[in-house]
């Protein structure tokens, strides 16, 4: 039987790889429980390192599935969703993002999958810290520092990741990010649903 | 030109295409040059074998340019590429961005 809950998050991989630029390498698998899917993007430079390494995206595999033939997404709470580097465990540099790896989202959850992808890619590139994210949403962690600190240092390795990795000029542009991955998802889920 | 082959579930795999052939002649090639990573975009061995004799299911299956806006335009199979001028400007509007174009393909076997 086909694996779709896979086959799905290889999908969502993939437009995460085609935004963020091909020297990030994306591996999909299983967690060792196998209650989870970890994204593994290879080739990401490490803050306040010149060494490059591995993200790691962390959530259930119960987010994307088939029923009834539709493709469907279970919306992701943010304390089910996961971000590390270097290994699975240790915090992603990231102000918006706890010491246990769990991202601090506005409104709690990711509702769309569309939604989902755009929030990976801003997350990689850091886009979604701002001003206001670090001053009226507060840091979730200090490891950038807090406030002015962590913004200076946010758009530092933000400038890094652009560098290092080359990603499309949307990523600036959530409208536009979320509308040219909303395409890309429905364009695909299409094309899986043509053989089932 | 260089190319980004995409499958469905999104693996890529990068290409030297000729925009004077048909996407069935591209595929073909490629098959013949890399079986291995060609088969992925097959939906079955009876596609394959269905291909490299020049048939193709042209409603289930899908050769599409990804625009930069991330709309796609559906190539016609036994068309050159040069041929298609949606394709081509469009593929001159990527070239102009400086990045290469990518083509999501699939081939779905014909059924009785």
């Amino acid at each position: 039987m086909r694996d779709y809950a896979m086959d799905l998050a290889n999908i969502a991989a993939s437009i995460v790889n085609d935004v963020m630029g091909s020297n990030l390498k994306v591996k999909n698998s299983y967690s060792s429980d196998g209650n989870h899917i970890i994204m593994e993007f290879d080739g990401y430079p490490l803050y306040k390192s010149r060494r490059k390494g591995k993200a790691f995206v962390q959530f259930p595999r119960s987010t994307f599935y088939v029923r009834k033939k539709d493709i469907c997404f279970a919306p992701v709470q943010q304390a089910q969703c996961h971000y590390y580097q270097e290994q699975l465990g240790k915090q992603f540099a990231h102000p918006h993002v706890y010491n246990d790896g769990h991202p601090c989202w506005d409104n709690s959850k990711r509702e769309r999958a569309t939604d989902f992808i755009a929030n990976i890619v801003e997350t990689l590139s850091l886009q979604n810290v701002t001003r206001d994210s670090v001053n009226i949403g507060h840091c979730a962690s200090g490891i950038m520092g807090v406030s002015t600190e962590a913004l200076k240092n946010a758009k530092t390795q933000q400038q890094a990741v652009i560098k290092a990795l080359k990603p499309k000029t949307m990523i600036s542009d959530r409208r536009k990010l979320e509308s040219y991955i909303n395409k890309r998802w429905c364009a695909k889920i299409t094309y899986l649903t043509r053989d089932m | 030109m260089k190319a980004m082959i995409e499958t469905v579930t999104g693996m890529t795999m990068t290409r030297e295409i000729n925009i004077s052939d048909t996407p069935i002649h591209t595929i073909r090639a490629f098959y013949q040059e890399d079986a291995t990573a060609a088969s992925q975009i097959f939906s079955s061995e009876r596609a394959i074998g269905q291909l490299m004799d020049g048939h193709i299911d042209e409603d289930r299956s899908a050769f599409e340019l990804i625009t930069i806006e991330g709309d796609s335009i559906r190539a016609d199979w036994k068309t050159p590429l040069c041929n298609q001028p949606a394709i081509k400007e469009e593929l001159a509007r990527i070239e102009a961005e400086g990045e290469t174009p990518t083509f999501v393909v699939s081939v779905s076997s014909l059924v009785a």
